[in-house]
């Protein structure tokens, strides 16, 4: 990878601030498809690739908005993360056809959510500080709307079929999952596992 | 055309950089540190 942004810098003649940033955006790219793709092959090859799709989608968007906790290598955080969503694909297909149609659940779901957001979001870490008042008011603005939006897509999917409250439910658990990693003890959970994977 | 053509690329990663800057985080558990262009003070 590396050698291909000095490709770039080379024949672009760029400066070394642009090709940082170039670096950064490539770094980005294939390191979020990498996990997307792990993910899902996983989730594939054990039955469960379109609650993983449910799970993984909601952790995703609402991580971009929200912040959390990170792991400290690359490497890392695909063992953790992937782990951490085919765990939570697997509670879906065990718990999900009992609790999917669960309102209290649902309901329960969302104000846990809203709480945690209400309390820590956004949650930054010091490799990409937040402090820029207008980003942080608009973080949470943001935050908050997906939580909104999430809620209203229940209510309209638990009136049209109970077929959809299942990656409703997928999904629900994805939000807790990253609304856990939003607080102190997700932090401290991280920190923890930083050990297994950070060479000292 | 070659020059085009990695100037588009280039233009495109910049995109997923400054459009993964202005977001909380990138969305995985990895975060590597924001290049200093990239920070808003």
């Amino acid at each position: 990878m590396k050698q291909f942004v000095n490709y770039l810098t080379r024949e672009l003649q760029l400066s070394e601030e642009k090709s940082e940033i170039i670096e950064y955006g490539l770094f980005s790219l294939l390191y979020s498809w990498l996990s997307i793709f792990t993910a899902l092959v996983l989730g594939a090859l054990f039955g469960l690739w379109q609650e993983t799709i449910a799970i993984m989608f909601m952790v995703m968007l609402y991580r971009k908005v929200s912040g959390g906790a990170h792991i400290g290598t690359p490497l890392g955080c695909l063992i953790t993360g992937t782990a951490a969503i085919l765990l939570l694909a697997s509670f879906t297909s065990v718990f999900g056809p009992k609790l999917a149609g669960n309102l209290i659940f649902a309901i329960l779901s969302l104000a846990i959510t809203f709480i945690i957001a209400y309390i820590w979001v956004p949650a930054d870490v010091p490799q990409k500080p937040i402090t820029d008042p207008q980003q942080i008011k608009k973080l949470r603005a943001l935050s908050f709307c997906l939580i909104l939006a999430w809620g209203l897509a229940g209510i309209f999917l638990f009136w049209r079929s109970q077929q959809f409250a299942y990656y409703y439910f997928a999904g629900n658990l994805g939000l807790l999952w990253q609304s856990f990693l939003l607080t102190p003890p997700g932090y401290s959970f991280t920190a923890y596992l930083d050990r297994f994977f950070v060479k000292k | 055309m070659k020059r085009k053509l990695l100037a588009l690329i280039a233009a495109l990663l910049a995109f997923v950089a400054f459009s993964g800057a202005a977001s909380a985080c990138w969305g995985t558990l990895y975060q590597p540190e924001l290049p200093k262009a990239l920070r808003k003070k």
